[in-house]
């Protein structure tokens, strides 16, 4: 786990990640103030959930993914990977490292976000808070299905693009996801084209994944086997992601 | 040997994804649960949707001036959080030209009197803030502290830090003075009306429920100098449903019920349109639906704002956002009655006259 170490250690060392640490400590707190909340104050809680997942979106398009992508680079151009790999660390394992030891920082920005939300915005009637802890927790597994698999894209693309081109291309794909697919949709309304109907088909629909809609207005847990369903598919993605990163990884430039 | 087994095994892999992948498109497109609803984040309607549509209010404002009526903004003050005693120098009404809403509809030649006695109640409303009849006793309270407000302020010494606000403000100013001596060209002006409008159906979808954009939105869909045409005013016609179906739920805010008024007195004007075109008296059913539908809005304003008041939430708003609330339901109350008034005309045995004449006849409160 040298390897794990040593990028962990760099990782800290920079801090950059403690000032997503104060944002999503404080900005979950202070922005719902600034909301029309004065004749109903029950805007609050529900403004407080969505802006600490808001956040972490954030968080995991504009640090996780830049940081692998810098890191990837970084280390495959200083032959840091290469050395690693004469030392027996094979590739899957060097990628499960360097993954791992970006997403313990993140893991940490993942839980002040997943506790100001379930703890401080609870509701206060019995059934209605077991539905918030639920559906925080459905928020957290489909969140982690597709923003694990884009970090390990993006330290691939790293190790072999240079960093700048591997967070691009990267979050285009993340943003194309979350965003993009509704103004194809819209665009395909009164369209029959094959081609940009299979584009649909076969783009990957992040959106999915944002709960957003189910904390600010309440609307309850997932059911499971929605959940089953949306897991599966963003999971089947990500194993092709993984599958295509495999691919991509190199140990030297 | 390791190579093709990696190869096999990656192939395994890669398989096993496109097979996850199909099974779960599969069953999201069977359920339809692929489609986006458009809503990144949840923004539309929520928290801070509110809070954007309350801040595009001055972006499509200073646009309207520049576009539309070719001025400079920054002249006027307009408003709707009460830099208020000083805004009778034009006649905008706080949220980009709503307010004046039903005395620029073409609905052809003939306004209803509820419409009538609506724009005249609050033209009047503007101008004059010490009237009484207010339904609420926070409402009074407000309106009394605006109006005591007033004298004083005309007449002291502004604070060093207002004029500087003061100055800085005529220096940005600048950017917007109009230097060029000829006017836009129809073309231009149209479609600075259609972005506009476009703006404003952005706000609206970020806040159903906010009186200022659903008015503007209606305002822009319903006249014809603004762009509006039949097909958009069927539109007009389902943003009114829209907005009402949007407040429908809402048990803790008094506001968008006024909204909801408002829409409801929107679709009586524009549902009614044809028999004051055809000269016909309207239906009295249509007369009683519409009477009960805003007056069911105003009784929930009414309730929630006396809940919020005795909650204390109500003295969470500043004294200008209550005034401006308060006159928007003193507005509200004006057209409202005339539904009354238009009833026992036609109720009245061997009454037939139009009920355009009920509105000259009848008192119309303490103007």
């Amino acid at each position: 786990m040298e390897l794990y170490r040593l990028t962990l250690a760099s990782i800290v060392t920079r801090k950059t990640f403690a000032i997503f640490a104060v944002l999503l400590l404080a900005l979950p707190f202070v922005l719902p103030l600034l909301t029309p909340w004065e004749t109903k104050p029950s805007l609050l809680e529900p403004a407080r959930a969505q802006a600490a997942w808001s956040l972490l979106w954030i968080t995991a398009l504009g640090w996780l993914l830049f940081q692998g992508a810098t890191i990837g680079d970084r280390w495959s151009s200083h032959g840091i990977l290469d050395y690693f790999k004469t030392l027996g660390v094979s590739r899957r394992r060097q990628m499960l490292q360097l993954w791992l030891s970006c997403f313990t920082v993140f893991a940490g920005l993942a839980a002040i976000a997943f506790a100001v939300s379930t703890f401080t915005a609870m509701p206060g009637d019995a059934t209605e808070a077991r539905h918030w802890l639920v559906t925080n927790l459905q928020y957290a597994l489909l969140f982690f299905l597709v923003v694990a698999p884009l970090l390990i894209l993006s330290i691939s693309l790293g190790t072999r693009l240079n960093g700048a081109a591997a967070y691009a291309i990267t979050t285009g794909l993340a943003l194309y996801g979350l965003f993009g697919i509704g103004y194809l949709e819209v665009f395909l309304a009164d369209n029959q084209n094959t081609l940009l109907n299979l584009v649909y088909i076969f783009s990957p629909h992040y959106h999915l994944s944002d709960l957003n809609s189910r904390l600010a207005f309440k609307l309850g847990a997932m059911p499971w086997l929605d959940l089953g369903k949306t897991a599966t598919y963003l999971g089947g993605i990500g194993v092709l992601i993984l599958g295509a990163s495999f691919q991509l990884y190199r140990e030297a430039k | 040997m390791n190579r093709t087994r990696a190869r096999v095994l990656w192939t395994l892999w890669m398989a096993g994804g496109v097979a996850l992948t199909a099974v779960g498109i599969h069953s999201l497109r069977s359920d339809d649960s692929l489609r986006t609803d458009r809503n990144p984040f949840a923004l539309q309607s929520s928290a801070y949707g509110k809070l954007l549509a309350r801040l595009s209010e001055s972006t499509i404002d200073r646009v309207w001036h520049l576009g539309v009526e070719q001025i400079a903004p920054h002249d006027h003050d307009h408003d709707h959080h009460g830099h208020g005693d000083d805004d009778h120098d034009h006649d905008h009404g706080d949220h980009g030209h709503a307010q004046h809403d039903h005395a620029q509809h073409d609905h052809g030649e003939d306004e209803h009197e509820a419409a009538h006695a609506g724009e005249h109640s609050h033209a009047v409303n503007d101008h004059d803030h010490d009237h009484g009849d207010y339904h609420c006793e926070g409402c009074r309270i407000a309106a009394e502290a605006a109006a005591s407000a007033s004298p004083g302020r005309a007449g002291s010494e502004e604070p060093p830090i207002d004029r500087a606000k003061q100055w800085l403000g005529r220096l940005s100013a600048v950017k917007y003075l109009r230097t060029n001596p000829k006017s836009m060209s129809e073309a231009h002006l149209a479609t600075v009306k259609k972005d506009i409008e476009g703006m404003l159906l952005r706000s609206y979808k970020m806040d159903p429920t906010h009186y200022g954009v659903y008015n503007s939105y209606h305002l822009f869909l319903t006249t014809h100098d603004f762009g509006g045409t039949e097909s958009s005013r069927e539109h007009a016609k389902l943003i009114a449903r829209h907005t009402i179906d949007a407040v429908f739920h809402e048990n803790e805010d008094p506001e968008p019920w006024l909204t909801a008024a408002s829409a409801a007195m929107n679709l009586y004007l524009m549902e009614t349109e044809s028999f004051s075109v055809s000269g016909k008296p309207i239906p009295l059913e249509t007369l009683k639906e519409y009477r009960s539908r805003v007056g069911f809005c105003l009784a929930r304003f009414s309730e929630l704002q006396a809940k919020a008041e005795e909650a204390g939430t109500w003295q969470n708003l500043s004294s200008p956002r209550q005034l401006e609330i308060v006159e928007r339901e003193r507005f509200a109350y004006r057209t409202y009655e005339q539904f009354d008034a238009m009833i026992a005309r036609r109720e009245a045995p061997g009454v037939g006259a139009p009920e355009g004449e009920v509105a000259e006849q009848t008192p119309s409160g303490d103007n």
